[in-house]
């Protein structure tokens, strides 16, 4: 193993692989280094879509359309793997009247911020998927968003990295974090110690366990996401739709786009808070994604549960009969496999992007929708390290948004 | 199994060959799991009951790892395939009993 880097990166994610690939364009000896394999948790385990409609106005939604903008110059100068990348929108059911109304509302306000969405009738909608039910009494369609294999394009980053000089290993857990008068000095991992200034903690939900190692708080919790998915089955579904809550009263319908987990009401979030108690049947939406193979991934149920993986009979039991609702000719299709695994949460909604009060440590975790984030957040990292000019601004996605911050490094 | 270099499937329900794995090997895999990652092979409708064991024999023989560490990749349920209907059964009556308002 190598005794020194100018940059070491935590995490063999889609983050920690798309900042190792800006970075190593940028300056020599950059090191990944992944406890498990490239891919091998929540990056691996994801639908795949590349969205803006669901986005929050500000940084979030910045990341998700500068992501949009490159991934297809990713696709056609840089990664040498198909990443199965099509642009073939996205849509969001509903499925009563009161949500058709709520959703103009909503589209107006997405159209001012920049976000080709439309609405759609219930007839619309099926001519695009006639495989969706009769229940369906419309969608949010965004021909400007895509979807991608998302295990194939954290592997393009990572060896689009490699070809830039970087150094990956996988199967190395880093142990500590030395810190030399308050700035980074080395770290020390399973096979060794490497001395390097510049640690960037891409550990996506295992983030706070890393920031503890230079005794920061960072409050990135792994929130459980259940799935399912189907055998081989012929064309069924075109592009990755997602469900809503069912609405039956208008404040019920006026929440239906609602994504964010903002627990904060508004209020700047507190560095000490937890995620919520969450019941699976309440909180989920429900996810289909035609992979190009031909089997159905279905989702989802979500709660917090550490970091249990184990899959429920009940969640997956809810995951189905939505499928069934939904889809009808799913019913008669065959269950493979199940997983769960986590998607970073953070209390807001929003990662956590940037410096932080340690010299020389960086956070770039607690993302929700990471595939939708990786090439912007990678390239904007890149930039705040190397001095160079900021594609977006980060400022909104830094840690020290959190109150309590301070008092704690 | 590899000695006339002949190419030979590995996963037959993904129709994986052993050309695809060792590409896989060689690009950094370790485990099962991470060769089931990138190639599909152990993906398919018998998920892996047949192939899983080959798969681990080819790392080990190319990584020199011992094959008692290159513990399966982990499975998970259905342990059978399962038809989504009799799955949706039982969650309408969850939700029926949790009077849930979900689609
Ligand atoms: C079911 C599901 C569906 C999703 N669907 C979508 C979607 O459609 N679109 C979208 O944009 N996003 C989606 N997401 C979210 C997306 O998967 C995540 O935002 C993204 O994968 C996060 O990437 P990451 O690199 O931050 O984290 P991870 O992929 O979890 O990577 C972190 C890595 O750090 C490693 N690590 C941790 N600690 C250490 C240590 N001490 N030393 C070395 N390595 C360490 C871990 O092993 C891990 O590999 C979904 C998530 C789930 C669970
Ligand atoms: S032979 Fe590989 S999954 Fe069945």
């Amino acid at each position: 193993m190598k005794k020194s880097a100018q940059a070491v990166i935590i995490g063999g994610g889609i983050i920690g692989c798309a900042a190792a690939y800006y970075l190593a364009k940028e300056i020599d000896d950059v090191i990944l280094i992944e406890k498990k394999c490239i891919a091998g948790e929540s990056s691996g385990a994801n639908y795949g879509m590349v969205w803006q409609q669901t986005r929050q106005d500000g940084y979030d939604l910045a990341a998700a359309r500068r992501s949009l903008e490159i991934y297809p110059q990713l696709c056609r100068e840089v990664f040498d793997l198909d990443i199965e990348y099509e642009e073939k929108g996205g849509m969001t059911l509903f499925f009563t009247d009161l949500q058709a109304e709520a959703a103009k509302g909503y589209v107006e306000y997405k159209n001012s911020l920049g976000v080709p969405v439309r609405l759609l009738s219930g007839k619309e909608t099926r001519s695009l998927e006639p495989a969706l039910s009769s229940r369906v009494t419309g969608s949010l369609f965004c021909a400007e968003e895509a979807q991608l294999n998302p295990f194939y394009t954290t592997l393009a980053f990572a060896r689009a990295a490699q070809k830039e000089g970087a150094t990956i290993y996988q199967g190395v857990e880093v142990l500590s974090i030395n810190l030399d008068r308050g700035a980074v000095c080395s770290i020390s991992t399973s096979e060794g110690k490497i001395f390097t200034n510049h640690v960037i903690n891409a550990a996506g939900s295992w983030a706070g366990t890393v920031g503890a190692m230079v005794g920061l708080k960072v409050p990135v919790f792994p929130h459980r996401l259940q799935s399912l998915v189907t055998e081989q089955i012929p064309k069924l579904l075109t592009r990755t739709i997602q469900g809503s809550r069912i609405a039956r009263t208008s404040e019920e319908a006026a929440k239906t786009f609602q994504y964010a987990y903002d627990t904060t009401g508004g209020n700047r979030p507190c560095i000490n808070q937890q995620p919520p108690a969450e019941c699976i049947i309440e909180s989920s939406l429900f996810y289909a994604k035609p992979t190009v193979n031909g089997n159905i991934v279905l989702g989802t149920a979500c709660d917090f549960a550490g970091y249990n993986r184990e899959t429920s009979y009940e969640a997956l039991a809810v995951i189905a009969h939505m499928a069934k609702m939904i889809i009808p000719r799913l019913k008669d299709v065959n269950i493979i496999r199940s997983w769960a695994n986590f998607d970073p949460w953070t209390a807001d909604g929003i990662p956590i992007v940037g410096e932080t009060g340690v010299k020389g440590f960086f956070i770039a975790a607690g993302h929700g929708t990471g595939m939708s984030h990786a090439p912007a957040t990678g390239e904007a990292l890149a930039g705040l390290i190397t001095g160079s000019a900021a594609a977006i601004p980060l400022g909104e996605a830094n840690i020290n948004r959190f109150t309590g911050y301070r008092e704690e490094c | 199994m590899l000695m006339n270099n002949k190419p030979v499937t590995i996963c037959r329900c993904e129709e994986v060959g052993n050309k695809t794995i060792e590409q896989a090997i060689d690009d950094g895999a370790r485990t099962v799991d991470a060769v089931k990652r990138a190639t599909r092979a152990g993906m398919g409708l018998c998920q892996g009951r047949t192939c899983q064991s080959l798969v681990a024999a080819l790392i080990s023989c190319k990584t020199g790892q011992p094959l008692a560490n290159l513990v399966p990749s982990t499975s998970r349920p259905p342990f059978r395939p399962v038809r989504l209907e009799s799955l949706a059964e039982v969650g309408a009556k969850l939700l029926l009993e949790k009077e849930a308002d979900k689609i």
